[in-house]
C-alpha cells in the first residue's frame, strides 16, 4: 500500500526540476493525472509518454498512485494486473530504499543516441572516434538492460522457462517407476501362484 | 485464447491498413486504428506488445510509439497523416530516429509497401537480411532490428512458448496412462498406489502452474480497443497474416 513516507521520498527524487529538460523531466502527480484522464494538451501528453517510456519510476507512480490508488485494484484491473502493479511498485520502493534510486539506464541509453545524432550531423573528423567509443558504450548499456529485463522476466513467470520440460521428465520417471512396480507385483503374483 | 507462436516470422505481404480512420490533430488519437493496422505488432523488428508488457494492459506506457515515416523534423507538414504513420515499438522509433528515406543509393524499407518476408528471414532470436539485399541491410541498420533488447525478448518468449506447448501436448495423454498405471497397482500395492497418486497430483498441479504463463502472450491484448476513429470501423480483427501465425489455445 501507499505509504505517506514512500510519497514523500518518492517525491524528493522525482522532483519534476531535477531530471533535466524534455524527456528526462520527471513527471508530477499532477501531470500523471491529467495524462490518464487524457486532458493534456497533445504536445505534453506525447511528452509525458515520451518520459514514461524512459522512467520506469514515474510508469510505476503512475500505475500504483494514479490509476489504482485506492487498493481497489483489483477491482479496476483484473487480479493478475493488480499483482503485477504490486511488482512494480515493490521493484520501485526497492530503488528507493537504495538510497537515491537507481540510475535510469534507458534515460542513460538515450543520451548515448543523442549524443551520435549530434556528432553524425556535426560530421568532423574526430567525431568518428567519439562515435565509435559512444557506440560501444552504447551496446553495452543495450546488454545490460536485456540482461535486467531478462531476469525480471523470468521472475514474473509463475514456473521457470524450462518448467514444462522438467515436468515431463519427472512424469518420465514417475512412469518408469510405476511400470516397474506394476511389473514386479505381476511377477511376485505368478511366483505366488505356482 | 489465442496466443502467440514461439517466433512471429516475417509475413509474406505488406502490412495492409484496413482503418481509414478520420483526420486528426495529434497523430497520438490513431493509436486504436494503428494498434489493429499492426497487430499491436511493431512492423519492423516483429516484436508484439506482449512482448512488452507480458499479457498486461501497457496503452499508455510508452513501450510502443506511432513512427512517422516521413520524420515530423524533415516534414512536419505530415505528421497528422494516417499514411505516414506506422505502429513500431520504441526501440525502433528511438533507433530510427530521423534516419533519411533515402541513404547512398539505398533506401528505407516501408512495411506498408514490402512484405518482410521477402528481405528478412528469421535466424533463431535475430533477423537476417537477405544476402545482398542493400535494401534490408541499410533498413536492419537504421531500426538496429537485432538490439540486444528485442534479441531478448524474442529468445524469451521462444523459450517459453516453446516449453510450455510441448507440455501442454504432453500432458493429457500421459497422466491418463500414469493414472492406468497406477489403477492396476490399486488392488496389489495399496501404499504405492497412494504415493503414486500423490506424485501425479503434485505434477498435475505445476502443469497447470507452467501453463498459466502461455497467458502472458496473448495474441490480441486485454486492453485492444474497441471503438477508433473510422467513420465505419472495419473488423476488430489481427491482419491475416499474423492472425495465420497465432494459436488457438484453452488454458
Amino acid at each position: 500500500m501507499l505509504e505517506r513516507s514512500d510519497v514523500s521520498q518518492a517525491l524528493r527524487i522525482l522532483d519534476p526540476h531535477e531530471g533535466g529538460t524534455g524527456p528526462f523531466r520527471h513527471c508530477t502527480l499532477v501531470e500523471l493525472e491529467a495524462y490518464h484522464r487524457q486532458l493534456l494538451a497533445e504536445e505534453e501528453h506525447e511528452e509525458v509518454a515520451d518520459h514514461l517510456s524512459l522512467c520506469g519510476s514515474c510508469s510505476a507512480l503512475l500505475l500504483y498512485a494514479v490509476i489504482a490508488p485506492d487498493g481497489g485494484e483489483e477491482a479496476i484491473l483484473g487480479e493478475d494486473a493488480a499483482a503485477e502493479i504490486r511488482g512494480a511498485w515493490h521493484r520501485f520502493r526497492a530503488s528507493l530504499a537504495k538510497g537515491n534510486g537507481s540510475p535510469d539506464l534507458e534515460a542513460e541509453i538515450d543520451r548515448c543516441y543523442e549524443e551520435l545524432l549530434d556528432l553524425t550531423r556535426s560530421r568532423t573528423p574526430e567525431g568518428s572516434d567519439a562515435i565509435d567509443r559512444i557506440f560501444a558504450r552504447l551496446r553495452t548499456l543495450q546488454h545490460r538492460e536485456a540482461a535486467g529485463y531478462r531476469q525480471q522476466f523470468e521472475s514474473n513467470l509463475r514456473m521457470p522457462p524450462n518448467a514444462g520440460a522438467r515436468i515431463i521428465a519427472r512424469a518420465g520417471a514417475l512412469r518408469e517407476k510405476l511400470e516397474d512396480l506394476v511389473a514386479s507385483d505381476l511377477a511376485a503374483q505368478r511366483a505366488g501362484a505356482t | 485464447m489465442k496466443i502467440l507462436s514461439p517466433q512471429t516470422l516475417p509475413p509474406k505481404e505488406p502490412a495492409r491498413r484496413r482503418h481509414r480512420p478520420r483526420p486528426a490533430k495529434g497523430w497520438s488519437r490513431y493509436r486504436p486504428c494503428l494498434r489493429w493496422d499492426f497487430g499491436f505488432t511493431c512492423p519492423f523488428c516483429l516484436l508484439h506488445e506482449a512482448d512488452f508488457y507480458g499479457g498486461q494492459p501497457g496503452e499508455g506506457l510508452g513501450g510502443t510509439t506511432v513512427e512517422h515515416w516521413i520524420p515530423r523534423s524533415t516534414d512536419p507538414e505530415h505528421q497528422d497523416e494516417y499514411e505516414n504513420c506506422l505502429y513500431a515499438c520504441r526501440f525502433c522509433n528511438r533507433s530510427r530516429s530521423a534516419t533519411p528515406l533515402w541513404g547512398d543509393g539505398v533506401r528505407l524499407l516501408d512495411p506498408t509497401r514490402v512484405a518482410w518476408g521477402d528481405h528478412f528471414a528469421a535466424a533463431g532470436e535475430f533477423l537476417a537480411p537477405a544476402p545482398g539485399d542493400a535494401d534490408a541491410t541499410y533498413t536492419h541498420r537504421a531500426y538496429e532490428l537485432d538490439d540486444p533488447r528485442k534479441v531478448v525478448r524474442r529468445r524469451l518468449r521462444r523459450e517459453v512458448v516453446t516449453d510450455r506447448l510441448a507440455l501442454l501436448q504432453f500432458l493429457g495423454g500421459e497422466i491418463e496412462a500414469l493414472l492406468n498405471l497406477a489403477a492396476v497397482l490399486r488392488e496389489r500395492n495399496a501404499e504405492a498406489f497412494g504415493e503414486a497418486l500423490w506424485e501425479i497430483r503434485q505434477l498435475w498441479h505445476e502443469a497447470r502452474r507452467a501453463l498459466k504463463d502461455l497467458g502472458r502472450f496473448p495474441a490480441i491484448p486485454s486492453d485492444a480497443p474497441e471503438a477508433c476513429r473510422c467513420p465505419e470501423p472495419p473488423p476488430f480483427r489481427l491482419p491475416p497474416a499474423l492472425e495465420a501465425q497465432t494459436l488457438e489455445i484453452d488454458i
